[in-house]
């Protein structure tokens, strides 16, 4: 699965630590997010399209291998 | 929180009592050596635990971002999945390990119940997976 959370990230001028506050996540797993290392649980990825107010198909894009 | 703080001060001075109480015996009224010793270790390991827990109630009391900061990277689900995975291979491993020492143990003419007890364990831990991996399947 690819994202485009790092340039969504970078559009609204945020570093990773910025985000992962807003997630409540650790700084961390939103580098690993944004390197397709790891994929979010369908809460962490609502969290971060509700955050960016875009729908989960804007960031996370599905391809079948 | 006040409450998890007046116990960890009930089971400091109980620790205290106890190492104190303990060690006192063993060497000055020279009494059953073994039991006051377990005594003893006991109050020691109260002791470093309840000094460790209050150390944390007042830091995060002190600074309350450090302690937010600290959930987060317990709760983080990443790490979670981390300690899930670590938590599995760490299984794997330990059987490699159980079954190395039994063959071990049978090539050292180790006494029966020795053997025995290590394949009880070895068995545990298959009937405790299945165990687990039932009440977690209702769950989930």
């Amino acid at each position: 699965m690819r994202n485009r959370l790092e340039e969504i990230r970078k559009e609204k001028k945020m570093t990773q630590e910025d985000l992962a506050i807003l997630l409540e996540v650790s700084r961390q797993t939103v580098n690993s997010l944004e390197k397709g290392r790891y994929n979010p649980s369908i809460l962490l990825a609502f969290k971060i399209a509700k955050l960016f107010h875009l729908r989960i198909e804007d960031i996370f894009i599905y391809e079948e291998e | 929180m006040a409450q998890n703080k007046t116990w960890n001060i009930i089971l400091l001075i109980m620790g205290v009592v106890c190492m104190i109480g303990g060690l006192y015996a063993i060497k000055v009224i020279e009494l059953n050596r073994l039991l006051f010793s377990m005594v003893a270790a006991v109050g020691i390991v109260l002791l470093e635990i309840t000094v460790t827990n209050l150390t944390e109630i007042f830091v995060y009391r002190k600074y309350p971002m450090e302690k937010k900061k600290k959930d987060i990277e317990f709760y983080d689900e990443r790490n979670s999945a981390i300690r899930q995975k670590a938590s599995e291979k760490t299984n794997q491993t330990m059987l490699f390990i159980y079954s190395f020492i039994i063959f071990t143990l049978l090539f050292m003419n180790a006494d029966l119940y020795i053997l025995l007890l290590m394949a009880c364990a070895m068995g545990m831990h298959g009937v405790l997976s299945i165990i687990y991996f039932n009440y977690f399947e209702k769950r989930m």
